[in-house]
Formats: C-alpha cells, structure tokens, sequence
C-alpha cells in the first residue's frame, strides 16, 4: 500500500474512532441522567474512559478522561473540576501503565477500573460525606459507593471489548507480507 | 515514562489542571456548583436527555409491567371485588332512594287525606298478559291488609281497585276495565255520572263517563274526581273530559274521559285500606 494512502486512510479511521468514543461518552451521559433503575447507576463515563486509555497515548487518554470526568460532575451534581481532575489522573496513569508495565487484558483493565472507581468514590465520599461529620457516613460508603465500583467493574468488562474491537477496526493499519518461497536458491 | 513526565505534553495537562482548579474556585465562589461550564453538557445534551428520558420511561413501564404481572393482577383482582361492592353499593343506594321517594309519596298523601289508612308502597311485580284493560299485580296481599275492592291510588289519582288478593300480592284492576264503576262528579260543571270502562276506548286510553244529564254543562277539558262512595273516597283525581256526546237514547249524555293516570306507567302504587265511609259492600 502506498505510504501516503495508508497515512490518510489511518488519519480518516482515527477520526471516526474518536468521534465514536465522544458520541459512546455522551449516550453513557444522557444514559446516567434519564435511567430510572433499583439498581445502582454504574460510572459508565469512567469504564468507558479507563477502557480507551487501555488503547489510547497518555495524553489522549488524560484529556479524554479529564473531558468524561467533567461530564460525569454534571451527571452527578458535583463541583465541576473535580471528577475532570481526578479522571484525568486515572486515565493518565492507565495509559502509562498499559503504555510500559502492563499487558492489555481484561482482569488488568477491570483491576485498574475498580481502582479508579474506587479513587473516584473515594474522593466524593470524603469531600461530600465523610468531613461533614453526618451520622453513619461509614454506612453511605457501604451501600451506596460499594455497589456503584462493583457495577463500574461489571460495566468495563462489556465495554472493554466494544473499544478493543473499535480500535482494531479503526486503528493502524497493519500490512501483513506473504513470504513465498523462490526456487531460484543457488545452492552451492 | 519518564520522558512523558518531561514532554510539553505533560506540561500542556498541568496547565489544563490549573485552568480547571481555577473553574472550581470560580464556581465556588459563584455560591453553587451551577457555573455555566457546569450546565455545559447539561446544555448541550438536553434534547437528547428528552428522548432518552421518554425511551427510558416506557422501557421501565414495560419492564414493570413484567416484573409486577402478578402483582398487578391481584391487584386487578381485588379491585374488580371492589368495583363490584361498589356496583352492589349504588343498586342498594338506588333501591334507597326509590324507598325514600315512595315514602315521601306516602307521607304527601297521608297529609293530603287525613282519615286514610294505607298500605306501604306497592310495587307493581307483574303485568297481566293479553289484558286490554292493563291489569297488574303488586306485592301487596291480605297479609298487609289488603282486602278485594280496596282503591289504588298515587298521588297523581286513582288508579284502580283491588282483587284477586292472595297473601302476599293482589291484582289491581285499573278504571280501563268495565268491570270498574267508579261514581264521579265533574269540578266545574258539577255534573255527575258513572265511570267506567269501554273496550273501544280502552284500547285508545281513554275511559267513559256514563249517565250524565242531557242539560248538564260539562264540557271538554271538565276535571273529573271521585264522588265518594263506600268504595271509593271522595275527592281523588280521575282525569280530564276529552270529548261529551248524546247518548243515542237522546236522554243522557256520556263523556270521553282521559285518565290523570296511565296504568302501563306506573311502578308503585298505594293501597287505601281504610278511609271515612267505606262500607262492607260496595257498588260491585
């Protein structure tokens, strides 16, 4: 394939991909502040964010992760900034991890899921419960904050596979070379 | 990694960090957390929050009806026990307020004819088949007091006289019939004569009024009412003269009378039992 084609071609599907990964962040948006369930809301905007820094360069992800952490402030009420900040950190760091350290697999995507769940839980359970002092805060983070990480992690084990797929489909552009044999080998 | 924490990239985010800490210090002091970049997406989504909102809805009505099917037909159930107690309940308050109107026909007539002992209402249970004459049947018998010849009326007149009275129910034979003779005056011309019934004008509602003097004034539109006797009571409301003509004999005249009440309508009537005069024989 001609050099400047597959650039091009590569440019267009990068392109397509990230408008892909916006429009999923803003159905999962719109899907957090419509759904009505008994169950709780999992943090569809950090799965999906965390997934794409599985595939994505640090500072992609880290800007796309600080993008879906402003969404998810205006999802759920909070000081805008916060969750940008706090997400941008979490994609950040998976990106670098996956980057040098980690292999891209599922259980490693889910633990780094669980764990920004966790950081982001972590953070809004202590600046919006725990240092107000309110009665059984403790209690709050068990059964409010508790179940939302497990459905968080639930969450990311289906979105993994849709961003891998979406990556592989609209990635680089890998070119596969036949080795054939010659008959023309001169021995000696 | 190192070299990232080291690139221009690296720095280009922690300036994006502190333009977003200085956002979160800029609505805090704003008093709340609804800057404007904070209804950014809110903004900016808030049509397609709308359809996801009216899809989410009837997703979850659909769902609930599934999850709660079984609730929701005992529920059904319970409710259609309910809306038949309900039903039973306005039959009851309807049957109520026919009693109360009856009673309250009643207590007219009794003021209106002190002297008089009457039954309680009578509901007519039964109309005779093939009968010109429009005879029916109440629930009314001996057992209440009823005896044979005793009149019926409502408060809009007489109606008829009893026979064929059993224990429990009694034929009333309405002033159609010719077994009926009923003495009667007329208010404004005073002339007297005797109601009863005629096949032919019978069958076009209408009674006659028989024996009244040739030079009598009575006139159409006369109104006609009883004129006491030991069968009837004086005073009760026959109808209206719709027509007098000569007899062929040439020495009376006889009225087409018009019934105030007409037998085929009427759903209660009242028994007199008892009234001032009444006698152990009568004119049948």
């Amino acid at each position: 394939m001609n050099i400047d084609v597959k650039r091009k071609r590569e440019k267009i599907n990068a392109a397509v991909r990230w408008a892909l990964y916006y429009l999923l962040l803003a159905i999962e948006y719109i899907v957090m502040t419509t759904i009505q369930v008994n169950i709780p809301v999992p943090l569809l905007l950090l799965a999906t964010a965390v997934c794409i820094s599985v595939f994505e360069d640090p500072f992609d992800s880290a800007l796309t992760g600080c993008i879906a952490g402003l969404m998810l402030d205006a999802a759920e009420g909070t000081l805008i900034g916060m969750n940008g900040i706090i997400m941008m950190w979490c994609c950040l760091m998976s990106s670098l991890l996956f980057y040098f350290v980690m292999r891209k697999h599922i259980i490693n995507v889910l633990m780094l899921s669980a764990a920004s769940a966790f950081v982001q839980t972590g953070f809004r359970y202590v600046f919006y419960y725990s240092i107000w002092g309110y009665d059984k805060h403790g209690q709050i983070y068990l059964k409010e904050f508790l179940p939302v990480i497990i459905t968080t992690v639930i969450a990311s084990a289906l979105f993994y596979p849709l961003i891998r797929f979406m990556h592989r489909k609209l990635g680089k552009i890998r070119e596969t070379y036949v080795e054939e044999k010659s008959d023309d080998i001169v021995r000696e | 990694m190192r070299d990232f924490f080291k690139s221009s990239k690296f720095k280009v985010l922690i300036a994006l960090i502190a333009v977003i800490i200085g956002v979160m210090i800029y609505s805090l002091t704003k008093g709340g957390y609804t800057s404007d970049s904070a209804s950014f997406f809110s903004v900016v989504l808030e049509p397609f929050q709308k359809a996801s909102t009216a899809i989410s809805e009837k997703v979850t009505n659909a769902l609930d009806t599934l999850v709660h099917a079984k609730n929701y037909r005992e529920e059904n159930e319970q409710l259609k026990e309910r809306l038949n107690q309900l039903y039973n309940e306005i039959i009851d308050y309807d049957k109520l307020q026919t009693e109360n109107a009856e009673l309250r026909e009643l207590l007219n007539l009794k003021e209106e004819n002190d002297g008089f002992v009457f039954t309680a209402p009578c509901t007519v249970i039964a109309r005779t088949a093939n009968d010109p004459y429009g005879s029916f049947t109440i629930d009314k018998g001996s057992d209440d007091g009823v005896a044979p010849y005793d009149p019926v009326i409502t408060s809009g007149g007489l109606v008829g006289i009893c026979f064929d009275v059993s224990r429990s129910t009694s034929r009333v034979q309405t002033l159609y019939s010719p077994k009926t003779a009923v003495g009667v005056t007329a208010v404004h011309s005073k002339a007297t004569g005797i109601l009863e019934g005629d096949y032919e004008l019978a069958s076009q509602g209408f009674c006659r009024m028989s024996y009244i003097e040739k030079n009598s004034g009575i006139s159409k539109g006369d109104v006609i009412y009883t004129s006491g006797s030991e069968t009837f009571p004086e005073g009760q409301l026959i109808g209206t003269v719709e027509d007098v003509i000569m007899e062929d004999s040439g020495l009376s005249k006889y009225a087409v009378i018009k019934p105030a009440i007409d037998p085929d309508a009427v759903s209660t009537v009242f028994v007199i039992t008892d009234f001032n005069g009444q006698g152990a024989d009568n004119e049948h």
